[in-house]
C-alpha cells in the first residue's frame, strides 16, 4: 500500500504545518535540526520563488530560505 | 588599544569570548564594549574568524574575542567549527552569549549547549528594542532563575544596558560560577552518560566536562576523540577502559534500537524541548503579533512581479546617486589638486630642486596621486556608503534569494550571492567571505569567480569610459540615467559572467551537485545612516584610497621613468608599448593600456590614471579639466567606441588585484588555485575581448 505522504515542500504561503521526521543525510539533517526543524516543530510557508524552487519559511520566530530538494526530506504530520 | 595592551601586561586581562547565533548583533555588542569598529552587516555570517579587542571595568582589563556566529556547536561550516573549537578548549574566563529578543526559544539552543560546557556564561539578550516594537515583552528575571545565569537585556545599538552587561561579566570572572541549568536527555541517554561519567571522573586532568564529553562519544565517538585530539593533544581512548565501555553501552543501546542517528536527533530535540520550556510564561506578547512593515516590504522586495524589477531599480538608483553626486566634487578635487600642480612646481624651482627630479616628483608621483584620488575617490565615496546601507537594511539575503535559481543551475551555493556582493564593495572582502559557504567545492567556485564582478577600485574606470563615449550628445539628467542604465548593464553582464564561470567550473575541474543551504532573512532593520557614513568613509573609503595612493605614488615614478628613460631614439614607455602592442591589438586595445593593466596590479584603482599620465607622457596634451577634454586625449590615441568596450570587458575580466591573490592564497592554501584564480577570468576576459573585435571588424567591413 502506497499513502502520498506530504512534505515540507508542498507547502503553499500561509499553509502550516508540522513536522514528522526528516530523512536526510546527518550534516543536513543537522543544519535543519540546528535551526529548530525537528519531530513536533511547526513551519509556516512565508513565500515561494518565481520559480517555486526556493521558499521562505517561518520556522521558531525566524525567516529562513530553505531549497526544495532539502524540504522534500522532510515530512509533515 | 595600545594602553589596553601595556595594563594587559602589568595584570593578566580576563578573556571573555562572545558567541551567538548569527545575525543577534554580535559584532555591535562587541563594538560598543570595545570602542572598536568591526564592520557590522545585517546578514547571516558577517564575522568570519575571530575578533579580539580589549575594554577595562572597574580597573581591570578584559579580553573580548568575537567568535563567528554559530547555531549549535554540534555542526559543521568551517566557521562553527572554528567558534566550537574556541569555546570546547575553554580558553575563556566567561562566556557572553548573545540572543536575539525577537527569536529568544532558538537562540538557547546555543545557550543550553554552551552552558553544557562551562557554567561562566552570562546571556546577553540583545535587540531589546525591537522585541518592544513588535509588542514582545521577555521576564528576563525569571529567565535568569530558571537558567541559573545572569541575563542581561541589552539595545547594544543605543548601549543600553551595557554597563550591566560588563558587571555581570566581572563578576563571574571573580567568583566562577559553579553549576546552571542542564538540558535533560531521554532516560535511556541519561543513564548511558551516568555509566561513562563514573569512568570520566578517574581520569586524571579531565580537561572536558565530564557529562559534556559523555555525550559527545554517546552520539560520535571517533569524532569526539578526534575534537578533543585536536583541543588538547590528547588521545583519550589510550584508555582502554574508556574505550571498552563506549563500545559496549553503543552496541546494548543499539541493540535495543537507539541507533547512533537516533542518539543524535534526541540529543538535538532535546535542547528544542528544554529551549520551549524554559520559555514557556516568560515571553509575552503584550498586543498581537505585527509584523505589518516587514511583511509588506517582504512581499513587495520579495514579490514574483515586483521582486526582480525592485532589485534592478535599486542598482540602477545607486549608480545613478553614485555617478551624479562624483561629478561635482571630482572636478572641484581635479581643479584644486592641478592648481596645486604648478605651485608645487614654482616650489622646487625656488628650492632649487633639479629639473628631472622636479618633473619625476610633481609631473610622475603627484601627477598620478591626484589623478586616482580626483577621478576614484568621489565615486567610491558615495557608492561604499549607499551599499553599506543596503547591506544595514537587510537587503542583502533578499538578493541572494532572487539569485539562487541561478546559482543553483549553476551547481553552486545561493550564498555565492552573498559574497558576490561582497565582491563589489572589494574582492579581497569577498573571497574572506565565502568561508560563510559549507561546502568546499562550492567555496572554492566562489572564490575563484568573485573577481568577476567589478569591485569598487573599477567602478570609476567603468563610469568615466560610459560617460565619454556613450552619452555623446547627451547632457544633464539624461546623460546620468542614460550612463546609470549602462552602468547596471555591464553590472548584469558580470553577474552573468559569474554565473557561465561558476557552471564552467563546477562542470569541469570541481564537478559535483549543489548541497544543501539555509540561509536566515532577518527582518529589516532602520540603517544607521550617520554612522554607515561617517564609518564608511573613514574605514573603508579612506583605507581602500590610502592603498591605492601608496601604490600610485611609487607607480607615478615608474611611469615617468618608463616615459622619460630613452633607450636609443625612443623611450622605454614607447619601447615596452610597442612590445605589448601586437597582442594588445588583439584584445582591441594598445600596448600602454595593457601595460597600464599590468602595472596596475597591485591595486585596480590606478589603471586609468597610469593610461592618461602615458598618454600626457607622449606629448599629445598636457593640460586638461574635464572628461570632455580627457576623450580627446584618449581619441587622440586612437580610442574608438570598440576600444573603450573593449577596455571595459578586460576591465571587467583579468587578473585580481594582488591584496585579492594573497587572500585566496591565504583562503585556499594553495598555490594552484590561486593560479586558477589569476588564469580563469584573465583567460575568459582575453578571449571575450577577442571575440568582440572580432566581430567589430567584422561588422565594420560588412556596412
Amino acid at each position: 500500500m502506497k499513502t502520498e505522504q506530504k512534505t515540507m515542500a508542498a507547502l503553499v504561503p500561509a499553509e502550516q504545518g508540522t513536522v514528522r521526521w526528516i530523512r536526510a543525510e546527518p550534516s543536513i539533517k543537522r543544519r535543519l535540526q540546528d535551526l529548530g526543524l525537528i519531530s513536533g516543530a511547526k513551519v509556516t510557508c512565508v513565500f515561494t520563488s518565481r520559480h517555486k524552487d526556493i521558499s521562505i519559511y517561518r520556522i521558531c520566530g525566524a525567516h529562513i530560505a530553505i531549497r526544495d530538494c532539502d524540504t522534500k526530506n522532510v515530512y509533515l504530520k | 588599544m595600545q594602553k589596553a595592551a601595556a595594563q594587559k601586561s602589568a595584570s593578566p586581562a580576563y578573556t571573555v569570548a562572545l558567541a551567538g547565533n548569527p545575525n543577534v548583533g554580535k559584532s555591535t555588542v562587541f563594538n560598543a564594549l570595545t570602542g572598536m569598529r568591526q564592520h557590522t552587516g545585517n546578514w547571516a555570517g558577517k564575522t568570519v574568524g575571530n575578533a579580539y579587542g580589549s575594554y577595562r571595568f572597574d580597573g581591570k582589563a578584559y579580553t573580548l574575542v568575537d567568535l563567528p556566529g554559530t547555531y549549535s556547536l554540534l555542526s559543521h561550516s568551517e566557521e562553527e567549527t572554528h567558534a566550537s573549537g574556541f569555546l570546547s578548549s575553554l580558553q575563556s574566563d566567561a562566556v557572553t552569549v548573545v540572543c536575539d529578543a525577537t527569536c529568544l526559544a532558538r537562540n538557547l539552543h546555543l545557550v543550553l549547549q554552551i552552558a553544557e560546557l562551562t557554567p561562566n556564561v552570562v546571556v546577553c539578550i540583545n535587540l531589546m528594542d525591537e522585541a518592544k516594537k513588535r509588542g514582545l515583552h521577555i521576564d528576563t528575571e525569571e529567565l535568569s532563575l530558571r537558567l541559573q545565569l545572569p541575563v542581561v537585556p541589552v539595545t547594544a545599538r543605543s548601549k543600553q544596558g551595557l554597563l550591566r552587561l560588563e558587571a555581570e561579566i566581572a563578576q563571574l570572572c571573580h567568583e566562577k560560577n559553579t553549576q546552571c541549568y542542564q538540558t535533560e536527555y531521554p532516560a535511556y541517554i541519561e543513564k548511558a552518560v551516568l555509566d561513562l561519567e563514573s569512568i570520566l571522573l578517574g581520569i586524571p586532568n579531565l580537561r572536558m566536562p565530564p557529562r559534556t564529553l559523555a555525550l559527545k562519544l554517546l552520539r560520535d565517538d571517533r569524532a569526539a576523540v578526534q575534537e578533543y585530539k585536536s583541543y588538547f593533544h590528547i588521545d583519550i581512548y589510550e584508555n582502554a577502559e574508556l574505550q571498552a565501555r563506549v563500545q559496549s553501552i553503543k552496541k546494548s543501546l543499539s541493540e535495543n534500537g537507539f541507533s547512533e542517528s537516533r542518539i543524535a536527533d534526541d540529543i538535538a530535540s532535546a535542547f528544542v524541548y528544554a529551549a520551549e520550556d524554559l520559555t514557556a510564561g516568560i515571553l509575552v506578547e503584550t498586543r498581537p503579533h505585527k509584523r505589518d512593515f516587514q511583511a509588506l516590504a517582504d512581499r513587495i522586495a520579495l514579490g514574483r512581479k515586483t521582486g526582480i524589477p525592485i532589485m534592478l531599480l535599486l542598482l540602477l538608483l545607486v549608480f545613478w546617486i553614485t555617478i551624479v553626486g562624483a561629478n561635482y566634487p571630482s572636478s572641484l578635487l581635479s581643479d584644486a589638486l592641478f592648481s596645486l600642480q604648478d605651485v608645487l612646481l614654482k616650489v622646487c624651482d625656488r628650492v632649487g630642486v633639479s629639473p628631472w627630479l622636479r618633473d619625476m616628483l610633481v609631473l610622475g608621483m603627484y601627477r598620478v596621486l591626484a589623478w586616482v584620488i580626483a577621478v576614484m575617490l568621489p565615486p567610491m565615496a558615495i557608492f561604499f556608503p549607499l551599499f553599506t546601507l543596503l547591506e544595514d537594511f537587510g537587503y542583502l539575503p533578499r538578493v541572494a534569494f532572487h539569485l539562487d535559481h541561478h546559482f543553483r543551475k549553476a551547481n553552486t551555493c545561493g550564498k555565492q550571492a552573498l559574497t558576490m556582493c561582497m565582491g563589489f564593495g572589494c574582492n579581497a572582502v569577498g573571497v574572506t567571505g565565502c568561508r560563510i559557504i559549507d561546502s568546499p567545492r562550492e567555496r572554492l567556485i566562489a572564490v575563484l569567480t568573485n573577481s568577476f564582478v567589478p569591485c569598487n577600485g573599477r567602478f570609476p574606470t567603468l563610469i568615466s569610459i560610459i560617460t565619454m563615449f556613450f552619452l555623446g550628445a547627451a547632457s544633464g539628467f539624461t546623460a546620468s540615467v542614460l550612463s546609470s542604465l549602462l552602468l547596471t548593464l555591464t553590472i548584469l553582464f558580470s553577474v552573468f559572467c559569474t554565473f557561465a564561470a561558476s557552471k564552467l567550473l563546477s562542470k569541469t575541474v570541481l564537478k559535483g551537485v549543489p548541497s544543501s543551504f539555509t540561509l536566515e532573512l532577518p527582518p529589516y532593520r532602520r540603517p544607521q545612516v550617520l554612522k554607515v557614513v561617517v564609518r564608511s568613509v573613514f574605514d573603508r573609503t579612506l583605507f581602500v584610497l590610502g592603498r591605492a595612493a601608496s601604490v600610485a605614488a611609487p607607480a607615478g615614478i615608474v611611469i615617468w621613468l618608463f616615459a622619460n628613460v630613452h633607450i636609443g631614439d625612443s623611450t622605454l614607455l614607447n619601447v615596452c608599448a610597442d612590445f605589448l602592442n601586437p597582442f594588445a591589438e588583439l584584445l582591441g586595445f594598445d600596448g600602454i593600456v595593457l601595460l597600464a593593466f599590468i602595472l596596475g596590479l597591485p591595486a585596480n584603482e590606478i589603471v586609468f590614471p597610469i593610461i592618461i599620465m602615458a598618454y600626457m607622457a607622449s606629448g599629445s596634451i598636457l593640460e586638461f579639466e574635464s572628461l570632455t577634454e580627457l576623450r580627446t586625449l584618449l581619441v587622440a590615441n586612437g580610442w574608438t567606441l570598440t576600444t573603450a568596450v573593449s577596455v571595459m570587458l578586460f576591465s571587467l575580466m583579468h587578473w585580481p588585484c594582488a591584496t585579492t591573490l594573497m587572500t585566496i592564497k591565504k583562503e585556499t592554501k594553495s598555490v594552484k588555485w590561486t593560479l586558477v584564480s589569476l588564469v580563469l577570468p584573465t583567460a575568459i576576459g582575453m578571449g571575450t575581448c577577442f571575440v568582440f573585435n572580432l566581430l567589430a571588424r567584422l561588422f565594420a567591413c560588412v556596412f
